[in-house]
């Protein structure tokens, strides 16, 4: 089907597009790769609609990086998260989750608030900003408020964000001392929905132990989330496969704890324990070498 | 020959690369309406009533077209005509169309569908093949339903399991499939100023539709006329779904007196469009411990769906099939096509092949394990060669390349090498494991008993010396314009690029039969020796006239007596001038096959081609992701008349069958699909495709010009036993259903959804 009859505009600064946004009927439009799918297959779609286009507002494009932090502008691309080198050096997590998105040209498309604001379970870039400790600066007319991305998202395709608010940048935690990876678990090599995606950060103190461990995972539950219970039993341990492979059934035992078991937890189950395994191993091996 | 051999461009290369190609969607014409289905919303239930008051009001609604508006017969069908144009008594699938709303843009036709107000009283369904074939079960059709059962018979199969010293009993399931076909159907159709029905559309068998469209509008056959688009990619799957489709445009046509044009979006194609055949097969083999196979017997259920379609020649095939290229004295095979309240099935790439061989050849396996032999001795030992008589009882006269394909094939990915290197490293290492497997078919070329096997080549030559080529054969993408263009331009030795083929157009061009089996090389090939034969004997005679001698040959494009010698086009010039015919038809009528359908036996084709495939895997032990790194894909083609376009076919069914393998399922539960588009019905990307080595294995058959044979299904029917092999040798788990996805792989047995 084509698009519902609407109402589009494409404001260049960041004034114009808030005043677009508080008309009622406005709906923010970043990549569009969910939304204008979803409104072309829609039954019944919203009348009168206004598209707010917000890929022309320059600042919404910046990486920066500012103390130890970088902010990521909501309109930056997988493809440019993908390249970015500022990425690559502080969350190259993210930058490996970018990369195994889609295909090229859905890579091109979309953005990185698009990814976060759908609030899909299987959000590929959830897990590598969930370990950087994202949070998300949200403005509208009425004000600015600054929100960890643990809390924006609510569950499954819902978050907090409020009529009239847009995304305006993601700030993340820049990581350098220990290793970080991203790992995703999908059918087929490209044009993948995750069937289940992690993140993991690991850094190691001058007698070889684990100083910060960080781990997130997504597809696994109704959103994707950190194990700081995992985290905190990770540090201070020696990074040994017996400790690793606790920290595995620990994830996996929290997981089914929170979903219960369902047709696909025969796979879903040793699966995710062997993937996590393996990414806190290769987090651990990336660190060894950065020092 | 110049052309012939060679691999020589595709003569329909540059408007298709341009874009100036038009398919059937790219088309308007002046008054033209729009057409949208009302579908069933059950899998089975009568209609009780049909109300369009309610449509009809809608904005920019013509008419609203049901099966009370059908002239002529409201069934159509290849087979049997089991298949509503209209459901007008119950509807017996999800795609079942119930009206048509036709409207001013397609847009406005959609959005009225769901003012169509159709009442129904919902019937139990019945979604299991087998469960289908118990007498209690909800009938599809008034018949009962059992579509069709064949057998083969061979041998005394009590005595053969008798001799042996290993049994095996081993079951095998395969999924439904989606041709997925880059263009959906579409069709316009209109009545012409004379009265005749007018249909342009990516129609795979015009010839086949243009007679139930007769019978539908109840006019004569030649009052038909189907003007066939460019086909954007059919693999068997644009054959009775355009009939039905065409149909309806047809009668909307004749309703509303302006063209009608209907094109499904990807979710209509996927849910209304038949799909290849899920099978159930139960096999038992007889071996003796030196490796000798001295029983099989194998029982084998397809789910043929809502409607007969192809369905009794896709699982003759398979039955005549079953047992492989292999010798084996004592057979017994029962083939069942079964109706259910599911998506029908029918022909696709393959027709009835993917499903027995994924089973024979997995078989096959099991048996050399079994006998701690190695896969390829025991096929060796056990293969078919010359003179020797398959399991239907057919002795074999021309050559017999499996065991070519075997050697070449495994020779090429170094066998005996890697099963050993694969091994070592599967014992060092903790996650990958690397596996080695491989597989081998014969399948018979083009009908065989299906039915008449003849086809037709007109060729007109122009003043000029040029030839316009009207073949009722279709391209839909294999490349059957270039390679019979190659034919004419060598056979009167002419450039290609005055060979022109015509446009297909039912009023004009020889009615072939279906372009299905692998056939259009074979018998279209033959079609046009003939005709350029005929036209080389007239142009001989035109010569001999012109040059006053006896004697003419033909030499090098020259007409050439003793003492003189004439061009091609001189002598076209002198046809001319003295009044010669210069158009013939040249005919091709397949060898003649003998089956008896009674006992099971009979010589079902008149030649077979042989293949082997060979795949490498790695297999992530964590996941249960399949990786396919290489595959070696060895076919007996006879002959191939463009060694490029063959090797495009190898790589093309290859890459068809890694979906086969690993990810394609149409899923139906209680005959309801969520895989209605490619966001979940998943198909392989360029990202997984490995590398393929193409190898062609020539050994021209006496019985066929040029010695051609077929290729473009082979090359879809054996890549997912060879991957299950391969899975085998690196994990030692054996996966009998397909496809192999990540939960089979890991868990090493489907995973059912709840």
């Amino acid at each position: 089907m084509s698009l519902p009859p609407l109402d589009y505009v494409a404001p260049r600064t960041l004034k114009e597009t808030l005043k677009a946004l508080s008309d009622e009927r406005a709906v923010p439009l970043a990549g569009g790769t969910d939304l204008i799918v979803n409104l072309r297959n829609s039954e019944d779609p919203p009348k009168n609609l206004l598209l707010v286009d917000l890929k022309k507002v320059s600042e919404f494009h910046l990486i920066e990086e500012e103390d130890d932090h970088l902010k990521i502008g909501s309109l930056v691309t997988l493809a440019e998260l993908a390249s970015s080198p500022l990425i690559s050096k502080f969350a190259p997590a993210l930058a490996l989750a970018a990369e195994s998105m889609g295909s090229i040209q859905i890579r091109n498309r979309g953005t990185v608030a698009g990814n976060i604001v759908n609030a899909s379970p299987c959000a590929d870039l959830a897990p590598p900003l969930l370990i950087h400790e994202a949070s998300l600066l949200l403005v509208s007319q009425s004000g600015r408020r600054e929100v960890p991305l643990s809390k924006f998202v609510k569950g499954p395709y819902r978050t907090d964000l409020r009529r009239g608010e847009v995304v305006r940048l993601f700030s993340i935690k820049k990581m350098h001392d220990g290793g970080e990876t991203f790992y995703k678990l999908g059918r087929r090599e490209a044009m993948n929905k995750a069937r289940m995606n992690f993140a993991a950060y690991i850094s190691l103190n001058g007698a070889g132990k684990i100083k910060e461990a960080r781990f997130s995972a997504g597809s696994l539950t109704p959103s994707p989330m950190r194990y700081k219970d995992v985290e905190t039993f990770l540090e201070g341990e020696k990074p040994d496969p017996r400790v690793f492979k606790r920290a595995a059934e620990m994830v996996k035992n929290k997981i089914f704890e929170i979903t219960g078991v369902r047709w696909s937890t025969p796979y879903k189950a040793p699966v995710s324990e062997n993937l996590t395994l393996w990414v806190l191993k290769e987090a651990t091996r990336i660190a060894k070498g950065r020092r | 020959m110049r052309y012939i051999s060679k691999p020589v461009k595709r003569v329909d290369a540059k408007e298709k690369v341009k874009g100036k190609a038009l398919y059937i969607d790219d088309i308007k014409l002046p008054f033209m309406l729009y057409g949208a289905v009302v579908r069933s919303p059950y899998p089975h239930a009568m209609v009780t009533s049909i109300k369009t008051e309610k449509a009809l009001k809608k904005k920019g609604v013509v008419t609203v077209v049901t099966a009370e508006d059908i002239p002529g017969e409201k069934n159509v069908g290849i087979v049997d005509k089991d298949q509503p144009v209209f459901a007008y008594d119950k509807v017996r699938y999800m795609g079942d169309g119930i009206a048509l709303v036709v409207a001013r843009t397609m847009e406005e036709a959609r959005r009225a569908t769901k003012s169509v107000d159709v009442r129904y009283r919902v019937l139990k369904g019945v979604f299991d093949p087998e469960e289908a074939m118990r007498e209690d079960s909800p009938k599809v059709h008034e018949g009962g339903n059992i579509i069709n059962y064949h057998k083969v018979r061979r041998g005394d199969i009590e005595k053969g399991f008798k001799e042996a010293d290993i049994i095996l009993e081993r079951a095998y399931k395969t999924q439904f499939v989606e041709h997925s076909y880059l263009e959906t159907e579409g069709v316009i159709a209109e009545i012409t100023e004379n009265g005749a029905v007018r249909i342009m559309g990516c129609i795979q068998n015009a010839f086949t539709t243009e007679k139930d469209i007769a019978r539908v509008m109840s006019v004569s056959i030649s009052k038909v006329q189907i003007i066939q688009t460019i086909m954007g990619g059919s693999f068997g799957g644009k054959d009775d779904v355009m009939t039905v489709m065409a149909a309806r445009a047809s009668v909307a046509a004749l309703k509303t007196g302006r063209p009608v044009k209907i094109v499904n979006t990807r979710e209509e194609s996927m849910l209304e469009s038949y799909k290849r055949h899920p099978y159930k097969m139960f096999y038992r083999l007889g071996l003796k411990k030196d490796g000798t196979i001295c029983a099989l017997e194998a029982r084998i259920i397809a789910d043929g769906g809502a409607f007969a379609s192809t369905t009794p020649f896709v699982s003759w095939r398979s039955n005549v099939q079953a047992a492989g290229p292999y010798r084996v004295e004592n057979v017994k095979i029962d083939t069942y096509g079964v109706y259910t309240n599911n998506v029908y099935t029918g022909a696709m790439r393959g027709f009835g092949s993917p499903q027995v061989n994924f089973a024979i050849e997995s078989l096959m396996d099991e048996a050399a394990h079994e006998l701690s032999m190695d896969p390829l001795e025991f096929r060796i030992k056990n293969a078919l060669k010359d003179g020797d008589i398959t399991a239907t009882g057919q002795k074999l006269t021309h050559r017999v390349s499996l065991i070519e394909t075997l050697k070449k094939a495994t020779s090429a990915s170094k066998w005996r090498e890697k099963r050993f290197s694969f091994e070592k490293n599967n014992r060092e290492s903790e996650r990958y494991k690397m596996g080695i497997g491989l597989a081998s078919s014969l399948r018979g070329v083009s009908l065989g008993a299906e039915g008449a096997d003849a086809a037709g080549v007109e060729i007109k030559v122009e003043v000029d010396g040029s030839a316009v080529v009207e073949m009722g054969l279709t391209d839909m993408g294999q490349g059957i314009k270039t390679v019979i263009a190659q034919i004419v331009a060598d056979e009167l030795g002419i450039p290609i690029d005055k060979v022109f083929i015509s446009p297909y157009d039912t009023l004009r061009v020889p009615d072939s039969g279906p372009t299905v089996a692998s056939r259009a090389t074979t018998v279209g090939g033959g079609a046009a020796k003939e005709a350029t034969t005929k036209i080389i004997e007239t142009l001989k005679e035109a010569s001999k006239e012109a040059m006053g001698t006896r004697e003419v040959e033909f030499v090098d494009g020259f007409f050439v007596s003793p003492r003189k010698k004439m061009s091609f086009e001189e002598a076209v010039n002198a046809a001319f001038s003295q009044g010669k015919p210069l158009n013939a038809v040249g005919w091709y009528k397949a060898p003649p096959i003998v089956w008896n359908e009674e006992e099971g036996k009979g010589e079902p084709y008149f030649t077979y081609v042989y293949a082997t495939q060979v795949a490498e895997v790695e297999v992530d032990t964590f996941t249960g992701k399949v990786k396919v790194l290489k595959v070696v894909a060895a076919h007996e083609v006879g002959r191939a008349i463009n060694p490029a376009m063959a090797r495009g076919q190898i790589y093309g069914g290859v890459a068809m069958a890694l979906g086969y393998s690993l990810l394609e399922e149409f899923e139906t539960r209680e005959g309801r699909s969520r895989t209605l588009n490619f966001d979940n019905y998943l198909l392989p990307t360029s990202l997984d495709m490995p590398e393929v080595e193409a190898i062609l294995v020539e050994n021209p058959d006496p019985l066929t010009y040029y010695g051609a044979k077929s290729l473009g299904e082979p090359t879809n029917e054996l890549l997912a036993p060879a991957i299950a092999n391969a899975i085998f040798h690196a994990t030692g788990k054996r996966l009998r259903e397909l496809p192999m996805n990540l939960e089979e792989v890991y868990l090493g047995k489907k995973l059912e959804k709840k």
